[in-house]
């Protein structure tokens, strides 16, 4: 198994705290690697839109239909 | 006890039309239709995770109804006494409207969305609410999990899914739980699990289909359509559902008369098409059926011209405005973090990441939107229409994960590559029709049209359903 560095971080930042916290049930939230990936596929896209090359003249869709 | 002479099985898998004539001729009554369709709905609805909440109850007293007047010849239209359900993010006031999450589970509306109160005017029967994708797939999913009541199973093999968003809608048409119902589509969810369930599938003009009472995900690409057994069938419905409506910002104002009639010279209209899209696009397996999917097309003797899609990045573009639009929609949903609630971890991500899409991204995108449009209004100029196929696969395992390693696709693009995205983001009308089988799981041809050219693209489905019997299959169930 390996763990990353932020893995780590995470955990040790988290040890102190452990003994006060009280027993819950697991949180069903996503691992953090998820939310990278989101978060990347969110800044490629960006990347890709900014560099589409667009005349100055045109304008954000306002109706939806073609 | 029902009294019909007409068996379970050719009513569960009867058309629209031949349900009315029952009706109309007194062989059966809408009581006795909804008891025999009520019955396999509770029964074999949960079977493939289909049914979100009956109304079966509630539907016998509309049936009371619609029987008092058509005892009394007091016609109401082709849907007077049939039976349908509704993908559950259509608002049924004061039953659970969940939008296939659990974190909305308990969630109910004082009023019934705009379809529903169209379809009760023509003494339609509700009967229940079916399964979705949660919240439509806003954020993306990762597999047929992700959903209040679980993975979507294909009636025709339980093995797979049976597509999203409009899971459960597709499901039950195919499994003779109901002949028409209600879907959504923001990006595929109408033409893909119709697919999937060899069912047809309509997805209208954007701003057809009044959308008030439905979840909103994204406004400027949610279109509410309808899946059933045949072209003609989603016509019928489309006319009962469609027209302007002040309560829907995005409402185009229109009316619809089903006439396909006035279309039946389809040899004065053209289609376009690309040969590599049914000859190399899809899986392998899939091909001898598209082969022969296109030939009937070509013996309908419309002209078909080559044509290509114009080239614009359709993929990431219509998932920077949907997400950008859902983050808006959800932003106190996602920053309280009742988002994590939510069954899919790539949804949940997807969602939370999408708060980070700048004005500048969505506006970008919108901007390319435009001149998206403006190509295919030149691109109907040339054609009438474009053929593909609708999915290139089988569906995936309901099990597992999906699949997302890219498939070796040509280098040469026709049509089918980004049509789906392309077609709703320029708001055009489609529809899917199963065109042939492979290892006992359908699939599906997509003919879209010009905005509003839904009687033109009904009628050429039509007379590819008149040609072949796929859309007459169903699975035993």
């Amino acid at each position: 198994m390996t763990i990353t560095r932020r893995e780590w971080t995470a955990l040790l930042g988290a040890l102190p705290l452990l003994s006060q916290t009280p027993v819950q049930a697991p949180a069903p939230a996503a691992p953090p690697e998820g939310i990278e990936k989101a978060t990347t596929d969110v800044r490629e896209i960006s990347q890709r839109l900014a560099e589409i090359e667009m005349p100055l003249n045109i304008e954000p869709a306002f109706r939806f239909v073609a | 006890m029902p009294k019909t002479k007409l068996d379970e099985t050719t009513l569960a898998f009867a058309t629209i039309a031949e349900l009315n004539a029952a009706l109309r001729n007194r062989e059966i009554s809408s009581v006795e239709l909804t008891k025999i369709l009520g019955k396999r709905f509770e029964k074999l609805g949960p079977e493939y995770n289909a049914l979100a909440y009956s109304l079966v109850k509630q539907g016998h007293k509309a049936a009371k109804d619609a029987d008092y007047d058509l005892k009394r010849d007091r016609f109401r239209g082709l849907l007077q006494g049939i039976p349908y359900a509704v993908k559950d993010l259509i608002a049924v006031a004061k039953f659970p409207t969940t939008w296939g999450a659990k974190p909305f589970a308990d969630q109910v509306f004082d009023e019934d969305a705009a379809v529903i109160r169209r379809l009760a005017s023509k003494q339609a029967i509700l009967i229940g609410k079916l399964s979705m994708v949660e919240l439509a797939g806003g954020g993306g999913y990762s597999s047929a999990a992700a959903s209040l009541q679980g993975p979507g199973l294909n009636p025709w093999n339980k093995s797979f899914w049976s597509g999203g968003s409009s899971s459960g809608s597709a499901a039950a048409v195919a499994a003779g739980l109901v002949p028409f119902a209600l879907g959504s589509e923001t990006s595929g969810s109408i033409i893909t699990p119709a697919c999937f369930c060899g069912v047809t599938g309509l997805r209208p003009t954007y701003g057809l289909v009044s959308r008030h009472g439905a979840m909103a995900l994204s406004w400027t690409l949610d279109k509410i359509g309808v899946l059933a057994r045949s072209a003609e069938d989603c016509g019928t419905v489309l006319a009962a559902i469609a027209g302007g409506d002040d309560e829907d910002p995005g409402s185009a104002g229109k009316s619809f008369y089903f006439a396909p009639q006035y279309y039946e010279n389809l040899s004065e209209l053209k289609i376009g098409y690309a040969e590599i899209d049914f000859a190399e696009w899809p899986d392998e397996p899939l091909r001898p059926a598209f082969a022969n999917a296109l030939a009937v097309v070509k013996s309908i003797g419309v002209p078909m011209l080559e044509a290509k899609l114009p080239d614009f990045p359709y993929g990431p573009l219509i998932t920077c405005i949907i997400d950008s639009e859902a983050a808006s929609i959800f932003e106190r949903f996602i920053r309280s973090g009742r988002v994590d609630q939510l069954a899919d971890s790539k949804q949940i991500n997807g969602l939370k990441a999408a708060l980070n899409y700048s004005a500048l991204d969505y506006l970008k995108a919108m901007r390319v939107r435009s001149q998206i449009q403006a190509a295919f209004r030149d691109l109907f100029a040339k054609v009438d229409f474009l053929v593909a196929p609708a999915r290139l696969t089988l569906p995936d395992r309901a099990d597992q994960p999906f699949d997302e390693t890219q498939p070796k696709r040509p280098d040469q693009k026709g049509v089918v590559a980004g049509l789906v995205q392309a077609g709703n983001l320029c708001g055009l009308p489609a529809i899917t029709i199963p065109c042939g089988y492979v290892n006992g799981l359908p699939v599906g041809l997509q003919m879209v049209g010009r905005p509003f050219s839904e009687n033109r693209v009904i009628a050429l489905a039509r007379e590819f359903q008149r040609r072949t019997d796929f859309h007459k299959q169903h699975p035993h169930v």
